[in-house]
């Protein structure tokens, strides 16, 4: 048991490597492919079990390493750049990681039936995909950040490229392409801080806590700052880099679009959280104004153009734009309160906008289409689902009670408390609206209404399997919603650490426990 | 005397000769030509420089240059007559099919 | 006499060559595998004479011959190249219906002068290695003499290496009148000074010499064409044995004999360097034919090599070191997928014929794209480790603009690999083709390849300590 939570990073990580290898070795033919769609599964199902512990065991003090990460490991790797394979979580990579192996199982539950072709491979990718971001999240050394970073790009290229719809080879292409230039300027931006680190310790190391310890002058954090941003910018997306985005997504197999939506995205906004914020403070701070424009551009433009869909899948895809740019606007903000806003929101989005890939993928798989038009009064054919897809548009819409209030209500706050930021917080408020109107515009449009069409008649409704992959989700959505501290509190030290870092004036004097204050202020909201 | 610059002038301009004379010739065989004119300017350098050092090492270097010659001229006309069977001519536009 | 022991390895594989072309006329020459075997042997006594003077340092034949760690990492990896290339080219020379014991005759004669060219410490023996490794290269490059491609193939090398070889020489003529010498040791002590136009001009016919045998802008007009027409397996061997036999005589002479000035042909390879990398890469965006896109990312990659010369430290040897290992590591898989795929005729290379070849030999395809993707520098891969290793020692030497423009370059050239892959795998098949047989040569070496691919890019301290070591050797 102790060597089992001495490694659990690297069990947690390689896990659904195990369940690669035996894909490979099943026997060939068209009748053992269920049998490959258990064993994915399965390793889905207990890579998510594994990854429980490290919440239940977090403050375990045995495996609370000096640096203050959890469950460390920490080994040479390539000693001729001094890089390490070293691991380790805090409270933000935590609830990423676990994120990532539930809607890793959910997505590869998604895919029973929707997926006939090449099933081998298919599974073989989601599981390496899996390993890949997972990765990225435990890994500590920023050179083997940057190996997940860049690894887990080619399955992803490789499920919306083979089993994506009618664009598959632009957009996986252009996927591909997008992220890859991004990320070999991070590269650039790495080997930067790389030689700096080493011109001040005479070390040559990638380890991202030493880096968060330099003290780097002005002008070189500018240009690590824009590497950096074009690195992850392009990966959360941010406006102007987005336009891969509503592609990928679009032609993407749903669970895929789950995935693609669900934690690679956050792979952006975490190497904002975890590099460019505490490695880069004067930058951040510097770039403010623009970033904080970026994100408002990215809100409003993200829903207006969401509006404007007759594509079911791309609306939901541009409505991402839009909410990843609330996450964004919590994290450069760097006031506790939005910062621990803004992570949480990276979850929120992760469910809610995962379970509407998934809603679309439901309908898709039924009826071969994603036009909006071709859908209306299905809450009369199928129940169960429009349920469960109001309580999803209703989280995304950040109805007081689920997810996505809690999260949009502290970035708003915690911006709103900067004066110099109010500006900002107004302008993003407006996105709550149209956010709220097309997420209803368009459920208005295909739930309610006369069945028109006569293929709509008898459409199954959501069968155990479906509800099953939604059910993890919607219990997610309302525990956040009612009871927020559960995560919360996992994000209190790391939070503080980081603005400690970037805005040391705000914390001086007021030792705020951040989650009192949402929980104070969201009294005094209900009772007005 | 004639002193060593003379036969280093010389031998540069056989060599430029036989420089250009590879980049504008378009016949085979007059291109092959060209490139042992310009190994025999080596030759040249070689040996005058030699003769001017008071060493013999140049010397012995041009024995190893003229038999590397021979090697190449052997199969060197051995690839061109096959070039020859298979085109019909010896020139190398003509018999040139790969271009981007 | 006992210096003999030094080129032991040479000796016995020019005997071994030697011997297969006087069995040759004896044996059956449609299925005979005798030379294939009879070279694979030789390799082998070779590697095992290579490792009896492991880790000795000794000047031999008078201070011609440089036995230390550098020449030793360098002969091994030249004869296991040649090793995967024997091996793969046994069934392709039955396919082709040319199973002559020549083949492999000359081939060992090639490695022989490869091998001369990096245990050299003389710029005359420098230049045999080279003409010996040239003179089997020509003739092999026309091997399939009723091929017009191929004999047309053969005469472009010919005349180009050749014109080349004719520059490098007088390149050592030059600085032979200037030092009185052609050994390196000497050479480097006599020019330590700001040179003269005598040993400048020396030096850049030098560099020419070599430029054209590394595929150096703008000396690289040879290489596709040549490698498009060669016999695939001749290809493979051009594009790793030969290739990098040039660039470790290079590092040797230009890092042991030319030291002193390194300021100046620093220069000149940092712009060679640049438009290596570009004309190479922006050429391979539009090729349609497999073996002259890979001869243009081989160009490309010669580029990324000369970034190693230009950072001029001893890391800058060592990434080079390391590159040269695994991108003979990815070429020698990537053109054996591509000597399979080209079936009877040696003609099937277009990149259509690649179209839905993963779901008709999914580990072929699987294989070729790995080798793409590590051609491409995606982590994991050595092809990433070596870039990252060259990258860095050229920012440690403070060369940030070459590092930005090299970065640019393989983003440019992630595309073109990618398209392959985009064909093999997201595009169905047209037509219903003949299945490839793999043989079992083919195989192994894949295998070998693509583990050893993974093993460099997840491990690659294993070949780091190495190749640290044989630099302190080589270069001190």
């Amino acid at each position: 048991m102790d060597f089992f939570m001495r490694n659990i990073l690297n069990i947690v990580t390689y896990f659904p490597l195990v369940g690669v290898l035996l894909i490979i070795l099943w026997p060939k033919g068209k009748e053992h492919e269920d049998g490959i769609r258990w064993i994915a599964n399965l390793v889905g199902f207990i890579g998510f079990v594994i990854s429980l512990p490290l919440m239940l065991s977090f403050d375990n003090p045995k495996y609370i390493g000096a640096d203050g990460m959890r469950f460390g490991l920490d080994h040479e790797w390539i000693t001729a750049i001094g890089a390490r394979y070293h691991l380790g979580i805090d409270g933000i990579s935590l609830l990423l990681t676990l994120l990532t192996t539930l809607l890793g199982s959910i997505a590869i539950l998604s895919s029973w039936s929707a997926i006939q072709e090449r099933v081998r491979e298919y599974y073989c990718y989601l599981l390496l995909l899996q390993t890949g971001m997972i990765g990225v999240f435990v890994a500590l050394d920023f050179f083997l950040f940057y190996v997940f970073w860049e690894v887990m790009l080619v399955p992803m290229y490789f499920l919306i490229g083979i089993w994506g719809s009618e664009r598959r080879l632009y957009s996986a292409i252009k996927f591909f392409l997008y992220t890859l230039f991004g990320s070999v300027v991070m590269l650039l931006g790495i080997l930067a801080l790389y030689f700096f680190q080493h011109s001040q310790t005479g070390v040559w190391s990638f380890d991202i806590l030493r880096y968060q310890r330099l003290s780097i002058p002005a002008e070189l954090q500018w240009w690590v700052f824009l590497a950096f941003f074009l690195g992850f910018a392009i990966k959360v997306p941010m406006f102007p880099f987005h336009t891969w985005l509503p592609d990928a997504h679009t032609d993407a197999p749903t669970a895929a679009s789950v995935i693609l939506a669900g934690v690679l995205l956050k792979m952006g906004t975490y190497g904002f959280v975890r590099i460019s914020l505490p490695v880069l403070p004067q930058a951040t701070l510097h770039f403010l104004p623009w970033m904080m424009t970026l994100c408002v551009i990215g809100i409003i433009y993200g829903a207006l153009v969401a509006m404007m869909q007759k594509d079911w899948k791309r609306l939901v895809a541009y409505s991402s734009v839009s909410h990843l740019g609330f996450c964004m606007l919590g994290v450069f903000a760097a006031t506790p309160v939005a910062l621990q806003g803004g992570i949480l929101q990276m979850i929120n989005h992760g469910i809610s906008t995962g379970a509407l890939f998934l809603i679309v993928g439901i309908v898709y798989e039924r009826r071969h289409t994603r036009l909006i038009a071709e859908y209306s009064g299905l809450s009369h054919v199928m129940p169960l689902y429009a349920t469960v897809f109001l309580i999803m548009t209703m989280s995304s819409i950040g109805l007081p009670a689920l997810n996505g209030f809690i999260g949009e209500f502290m970035i708003l706050q915690g911006v709103f408390g900067d004066n110099n930021l109010r500006f900002w917080a107004i302008l993003g408020a407006s996105g709550i609206v149209l956010g709220a109107a097309y997420m209803l515009w368009l459920y208005q449009r295909t739930m309610f209404g006369k069945v028109d069409k006569p293929e709509n008649q008898k459409l199954q409704d959501l069968n155990l399997r479906e509800l099953a992959t939604f059910v993890p989700l919607i219990i997610l959505a309302f525990w956040i919603g009612l009871y927020p501290k559960t995560f919360l509190q996992y994000l209190d030290r790391p939070v503080i650490q980081i603005v400690q870092r970037v805005r040391p004036g705000i914390l001086q004097g007021q030792e705020i426990k951040t989650t009192a204050v949402v929980m104070k202020s969201g009294q005094s909201t209900t009772e007005r | 005397m004639i002193p060593v610059q003379h036969y280093l002038v010389l031998a540069a301009g056989l060599f430029s000769i036989g420089a250009i004379g590879v980049l504008v010739k378009r016949n085979v065989l007059t291109m092959f030509m060209c490139i042992e004119l310009m190994l025999n300017a080596v030759n040249l350098t070689f040996v005058a420089f030699s003769r001017h050092l008071g060493r013999i090492d140049g010397q012995i270097f041009v024995f190893f240059v003229m038999t590397v010659a021979a090697a190449e001229a052997a199969v060197g006309l051995a690839i061109i007559v096959a070039l020859y069977r298979n085109r019909e001519t010896l020139n190398v536009d003509e018999a040139s099919s790969m271009k981007w | 006499m006992s210096d003999f022991r030094y080129l032991l390895p040479e000796v016995i594989l020019s005997v071994v060559a030697s011997l297969i072309m006087l069995l040759s006329p004896l044996l059956d020459r449609k299925d005979s595998n005798t030379p294939g075997i009879l070279s694979g042997l030789g390799l082998l006594l070779a590697t095992a004479a290579t490792l009896l003077t492991w880790r000795q340092r000794a000047l031999g034949f008078s201070g011609m011959v440089l036995i230390d760690g550098f020449s030793q990492l360098s002969r091994l990896l030249l004869y296991g190249i040649l090793f995967c290339v024997a091996i793969a080219a046994i069934d392709f020379l039955k396919r082709e219906q040319i199973n002559f014991g020549e083949f492999y005759a000359l081939l060992l004669f090639a490695t022989t002068g490869a091998s001369l060219m990096v245990v050299s410490a003389d710029l005359i023996l420098t230049f045999l290695g080279i003409e010996i490794l040239s003179i089997g290269t020509y003739v092999l490059a026309g091997f399939k003499r009723e091929d017009p491609r191929c004999t047309e193939a053969s005469l472009k090398y010919f005349l180009l290496g050749g014109f080349s070889t004719a520059f490098f020489l007088y390149g050592v003529a030059l600085l032979y009148g200037k030092t009185t010498s052609t050994r390196y040791q000497a050479l480097a002590t006599s020019l330590q000074t700001v040179p003269d136009i005598l040993t400048f001009t020396g030096l850049t016919l030098i560099l020419v010499g070599f430029g054209f045998k590394v595929a150096m802008a703008p000396f690289h007009v040879w290489t596709p064409d040549v490698y498009e027409g060669a016999p695939t397996p001749i290809t493979t061997f051009m594009s790793t044995g030969s290739k990098i036999a040039a660039v470790l005589a290079f590092v040797r002479v230009f890092y042991m004999a030319l030291e002193g000035l390194n300021k100046e042909w620093g220069d000149i390879l940092w712009v060679a360097a640049v438009l290596t990398m570009f004309l190479g890469n922006i050429a391979a965006l539009s090729q349609s034919n497999i073996k002259r896109l890979l001869a243009y990312s081989s160009i490309a990659h010669a580029g990324y090599l000369l970034i190693g010369f230009v950072s001029r430290s001893r890391f800058g040897v060592e990434a080079i070191l390391f590159y040269t290992l695994s991108y003979a590591l990815m070429n020698l898989g990537a053109f054996t997928v591509v000597q399979l795929i080209s079936r009877q005729g040696d003609n099937r290379v277009l990149l259509h014929d690649y179209v839905g070849l993963g779901t008709r030999h999914r580990w072929l395809a699987v294989s070729l794209s790995l080798f793409l993707f590590s051609l491409a520098g995606i982590p994991a891969t050595a092809g990433f480790m070596g870039k990252l290793f060259l990258f860095s020692a050229a920012a440690q030497s403070g060369l940030y603009w070459l590092v930005v423009l090299a970065v640019i370059n393989s983003a440019i050239a992630v595309y073109y690999y990618i398209r392959i892959i985009v064909l093999m795998f997201m595009r169905e098949p047209e037509a219903k083709e003949e299945t490839i047989r793999i043989p079992l040569g083919a195989l192994a070496v894949i295998t070998v390849a693509a583990l050893g691919t993974l093993v460099l890019g997840i491990f690659p301290t294993i070949f780091m300590q190495a190749a640290e070591a044989a630099t302190v050797a080589g270069i001190g």
